[in-house]
């Protein structure tokens, strides 16, 4: 498959009257054509930077990214892309269907060809019923799904999703979901940034965790989290040991401590809590889970800047 | 160019539904019952009309001003603030493209807006005086291409700068700009001999659009002739003054981080 993003050693940094704030400090990583790339992070970490850098709202100090080999920020670009900011107050006088106009317009579709997509485009999210209806009526789920017909009308063969379901109920969550995976279907290359872990490791084939603007760990799903299940060892513990293995250990929900390790390093590690081991909470073979190697990755660096 | 124009109909259409035509109407109604009540003091009917055409040009022009200024500085940050930018400009639309849509459907609006209040002052000028003055059209005109002006700088600052900013720096514009020479050489220099106030007086009106030339008020209350020509050199004037600051408008957006 060929790359449909590709960044390379983009750097961003802002400068504001404080100072100057690095934003991304040189990330590189590509996303194939036809998946769907979940992009993690916790906030601050340079996810909306990356995308608007991709999305061609920034320019980067350093580096260059691509979609589908065009230079981001070009027409030829823009013409492969459709984007769905995080928080966007739309033009809510308008009804559905005049705001698809424009956006079907200015994509460059005219008269009954871009009638017809408009209407293809609120089809696929199911919002034809409503279509005459101002926006200023929407639901928040409502104008999320009008947000994606809103990307998907001029037909574009990447989408760029910030933040698709934050805010929203579970229910309008696994619809919306549903919605991207019919979409990659039907050949389309989805961005995706979400603080939902888990909807990213059950939706997406690849992944890119960003944390204080750098890459912590980037690929297909398997390469990031393993193929092979592990122990996963839980445990409380009284105090945590002075001379805790970061590297082994990550916090768990709840101040726990979890590990993922084989049968013979899992009562090795127990043992060398000694005196600190409360319980053992649980211990089960499974893959690693996105969300422990999210606070691996996070965490454990802030805990570690903490002690200092 | 298309691209242009659905957003110039996007955004004309946003001021509309947001209703900043009801204060173009009130002052409308405001015209149009004037006359009546300037009638009241028994002017003469000369009088009568000269007064009404003064004070309902004087109400156009500074009224046109405000709106141009408050649309200009608001619009753009606005679209910024609550991110509706954003969409829009992931498309193949460049950036001079909307800065161009948003101007263009400023200047439509304040095209409606100075015609229907033209109209206004005329019907009612007329009424009382049983004669039609086509040229109130014409200081309308001028009015209007002076608004046209200061929405141009006015929105040129928007781009980089707050609502408040921007239209303050607007307001200073229009003052700085309708400054009369007259004002500077009497006052400043005979006056109070203060050589420093006026030469900074001189340098900041010699920097910024002269906006007393677009004033045609006066020839055509008191009926002095003027060459008509002097009409296409403002349109030159104003078209200079508004490209120069499309120029600069879509250099410092060009550069800006959304």
């Amino acid at each position: 498959m060929s790359d449909a993003i590709q960044f390379r050693g983009v750097r961003k940094t802002y400068r504001t009257r404080r100072g100057e704030i690095p934003a991304l400090k040189g990330i590189n990583f590509s996303v194939k054509s036809g998946e769907i790339f979940g992009f993690a992070g916790p906030n601050g970490a340079g996810k909306s930077t990356a995308i608007k850098i991709l999305v061609g709202l920034l320019m980067p100090d350093e580096g260059d990214c691509s979609i589908f080999s065009q230079p981001c920020g070009t027409r030829d670009a823009k013409k492969m892309l459709g984007y769905l900011p995080e928080v966007t107050l739309y033009h809510e006088f308008m009804s559905a269907q005049e705001l698809l106009r424009v956006h079907a317009g200015l994509a460059g579709f005219r008269g009954k060809d871009r009638d017809e997509r408009c209407h293809r485009a609120l089809e696929r999210v199911g919002l034809s019923e409503r279509k005459k209806s101002r926006l200023s009526e929407f639901s928040k789920g409502m104008k999320q799904r009008f947000g994606i017909a809103q990307a998907i009308v001029g037909e574009p063969k990447l989408l760029v999703l910030d933040e698709l379901t934050s805010g929203l109920d579970p229910q309008a969550q696994a619809s919306l979901l549903e919605l991207l995976a019919e979409l990659r279907s039907q050949g389309l290359t989805i961005f995706f940034s979400s603080h939902h872990l888990a909807e990213i490791e059950k939706i997406c084939d690849s992944v890119a965790i960003v944390h204080k603007g750098e890459i912590k760990a980037a690929g297909s799903m398997n390469e990031v989290l393993g193929k092979e299940k592990k122990l996963r060892v839980e445990v409380q513990v009284h105090e945590e040991p002075a001379n805790l293995d970061q590297k082994l250990w990550s916090k768990g929900k709840s101040g726990s401590l979890v590990a993922y390790l084989d049968e013979e390093a899992a009562g090795r590690a127990i043992r060398d809590l000694e005196d600190n081991l409360k319980s053992v909470v649980s211990a089960h073979s499974q893959r690693r889970s996105l969300e422990d190697l999210f606070l691996e990755l996070t965490e454990s660096k802030t805990r570690a800047a903490n002690t200092l | 160019m298309m691209e242009t124009l659905i957003l110039t109909h996007l955004y004309f259409l946003g001021s509309v539904r947001r209703q900043v035509h009801l204060a173009t109407l009130f002052l409308g109604t405001i015209l149009f019952m004037l006359p009546s009540y300037i009638n009241a003091f028994s002017l003469g009917i000369n009088a009568f009309e000269r007064v009404s055409k003064d004070f309902g040009l004087t109400l156009i022009g500074y009224f046109g001003i405000a709106m141009a200024i408050l649309l200009a500085s608001t619009s753009i940050p606005r679209d910024l603030e609550n991110r509706s930018i954003y969409p829009v400009l992931a498309r193949p639309v460049r950036r001079y493209q909307y800065l161009l849509a948003h101007y263009l459907a400023l200047v439509a609006l304040l095209a409606c807006s100075y015609l229907f209040l033209g109209l206004c002052l005329s019907a009612a000028v007329s009424a009382l005086t049983r004669q039609i003055d086509l040229t109130l059209f014409i200081a309308v005109f001028t009015s209007f291409l002076q608004a046209c002006v200061m929405g141009a700088i006015t929105s040129a600052v928007s781009t980089v700068a707050s609502p408040a900013l921007a239209g303050t720096v607007g307001a200073f514009v229009f003052l700085v700009g309708s400054l009369p020479g007259a004002f500077i050489r009497f006052f400043l220099v005979e006056d109070r001999d203060n050589q420093f106030a006026a030469a900074l007086a001189t340098g900041l009106k010699s920097a910024l659009p002269n906006l007393a030339v677009f004033s045609l008020k006066d020839p055509i209350v008191h009926d002095i002739t003027f060459n008509h020509s002097y009409i296409f050199a403002l349109i030159g004037y104003a078209l200079v003054w508004v490209a120069l600051s499309q120029v600069v408008a879509g250099i410092l957006f060009g550069r800006r981080d959304l």
